[in-house]
């Protein structure tokens, strides 16, 4: 019995208050409301319809579909945890994306911190980061090269507006910043991908590859 | 609409990237709930604390104190050596190496360990697989770490004097709006050039001995190892919302050296009669490195805020870590 079919279950089995029928089912709004009245069950219904959407932004910024896999339990896990003090002041989308996206900007930080260490007895070989290794796979050479010259905010703030198409509103209430500002950011990390692009062309040809490597440093 | 203005130049970037459909499928609402029951029924739901943010501590920085800061000539190639002429502190290019398909391999079996282990534990492990040893020569046995995140100060400090960590204490300046968010310590592992009757060596021949006499087509061999003894030590802080912005690090060892390339610029810094390094890169990620020669220990303070610490911020941080 799958997680969806018990959330329906639930409705079914005569609970005080509206009466459902089985067959019609809550707004998201409704469910994030009855999680919060500690109706735990219904997160199960948040988790159906995002985790898809969230496991992908994590593949293009973490660079690996393993990584992204154990990324979306533990971003799901903290929306859990903190969805008592979510407001709709902004949207859910917005709320639970910056939680995504802390979570894999920490990652990535603390992934360079640990190859720096390694590095400092040099006791392993160098080795190419886990994002170039991705990124040959998931992007052209020359998107590839453009993405990996990007700080990772950078690269977040362009898969969020170019792969997410999230207005900046969106993405300002994502990454704490105004719409003004970050129209500006991201117009010139586009220019920066665009030059950067245009020096690597006439490279090897890209072909999207329908299975995505697995790797993690 | 601003959706549609974009509509051009961003289909043009999403042409030289995968198809969403292209990312395998995922399913992980059965385990997340059963993990959300076990939390459920262990102890009530915390939540998450909102940081709040401590008042400044006003570092004094006097005339005196500005003083004792010089600047050399930024330099590509930088060296410190210590009294000896060795080098303890230096930068370097990084090297070219490609190969995807062998990074992929070493990724998949490191997940398939640190899924193995809880956090504070550490295994060693062999994978029985010729032409990913020859790749990775220099690391046929290799080892995993999973952390465990000490978000109370006084854990971190007992933990770290424990296990006998580098001695990394909070910095008395600390800039505005950040908080200590959690503390971390780094094992040492056994090392390949620790000898022969090593643990290490012990290690080596304990897991390839069990490759040799398996019968399963695993390839992947683990064994738990204690944790006896710290490498290192990190502290991470935050402005809120539980991101990490900075970091302070403290490693034992005889040499560190920093990445060196076109997007950064190295700088020799003066502090307090300390030689360090501060790099500004393009990427934002800027940092201040140097090595206490009377404890063998590296320090480095790593920007993960995009730029919103100063020059400033890092040499004051480093000043008042550093004992003249």
């Amino acid at each position: 019995m799958s997680a969806f079919t018990l959330v329906n279950g639930y409705i079914g089995n005569g609970r005080k208050g509206k009466e459902r029928s089985n067959t019609e089912p809550k707004s998201l709004e409704e469910q994030i409301r009855l999680v919060q009245l500690g109706q735990t069950q219904e997160f199960a219904y948040i988790v159906q319809i995002y985790q898809r959407q969230i496991f992908v932004y994590c593949c293009r910024l973490l660079g690996s579909e393993q990584e992204a896999e154990d990324a979306v339990q533990d971003i799901l896990m903290k929306a859990y945890g903190s969805i008592r003090r979510y407001k709709p002041i902004v949207s859910f989308n917005s709320w639970l994306y910056k939680i995504a996206y802390n979570h894999c900007l920490n990652l990535l930080h603390r992934r360079r911190l640990h190859r720096e260490i390694k590095e400092i007895f040099k006791r392993e070989a160098m080795i190419e980061s886990t994002r170039q290794t991705f990124e040959r796979k998931a992007f052209s050479p020359s998107l590839a090269a453009a993405l990996s010259a990007l700080a990772p905010e950078e690269r977040s703030m362009l898969i969020l507006h170019v792969f997410e198409d999230m207005t900046y509103a969106e993405i300002g209430d994502i990454v704490g910043k105004g719409a003004e500002a970050l129209r500006k950011k991201i117009g010139r990390i586009k220019q920066k991908v665009k030059k950067e692009m245009q020096q690597r062309e006439g490279e090897e040809e890209w072909r999207e590859n329908t299975s995505l490597l697995r790797t993690r440093i | 609409m601003e959706r549609e203005h974009f509509a051009f130049e961003n289909e043009n970037l999403r042409k030289h990237a995968a198809q969403e459909h292209s990312f395998r499928s995922i399913e992980i609402t059965e385990s997340l709930m059963e993990r959300i029951r076990n939390q459920e029924s262990k102890r009530p739901m915390s939540g998450f604390k909102p940081l709040r943010r401590t008042a400044l501590l006003t570092a004094l920085i006097s005339l005196i104190l500005l003083a004792s800061v010089t600047v050399y000539a930024a330099n590509e190639y930088l060296q410190i050596r210590n009294k000896s002429g060795q080098v303890v502190l230096e930068t370097y290019y990084y090297p070219d190496y490609t190969n995807a398909e062998m990074q992929n391999l070493l990724g998949t079996y490191r997940n398939r360990v640190l899924d193995s282990i809880q956090p504070g534990e550490e295994a060693a492990y062999y994978v029985d697989d010729d032409a990913l040893n020859n790749y990775d020569s220099l690391n046929k046995l290799k080892f995993e770490y999973k952390p465990v995140q000490y978000k109370d100060y006084k854990e971190f400090i007992k933990e770290r004097d424990r296990i006998s960590a580098p001695k990394l204490n909070q910095p008395d300046y600390i800039p505005k709006g950040f908080t200590f968010l959690y503390g971390q310590i780094d094992p040492r592992v056994p090392m390949h050039g620790d000898g022969d009757n090593s643990e290490y060596s012990k290690l080596m021949e304990l897991l390839v001995n069990r490759a040799n006499k398996s019968t399963s087509q695993d390839k992947l061999f683990i064994e738990p190892i204690e944790v006896k003894q710290a490498i290192g030590a990190v502290l991470y802080y935050s402005s809120g919302e539980g991101k990490i912005d900075f970091s302070i690090q403290a490693t034992y060892g005889t040499k560190l050296s920093l990445l060196q390339d076109e997007d950064i610029k190295s700088e020799k810094v003066m502090i307090k009669g300390q030689e360090a390094i501060y790099q500004k890169r393009t990427d934002n990620e800027d940092l201040i490195a140097w090595y206490d020669n009377s404890s063998s220990v590296a320090y480095v303070i790593n920007d993960n805020s995009d730029g919103e610490l100063t020059r400033k911020d890092f040499i004051r941080m480093a000043e008042s870590m550093i004992t003249e």
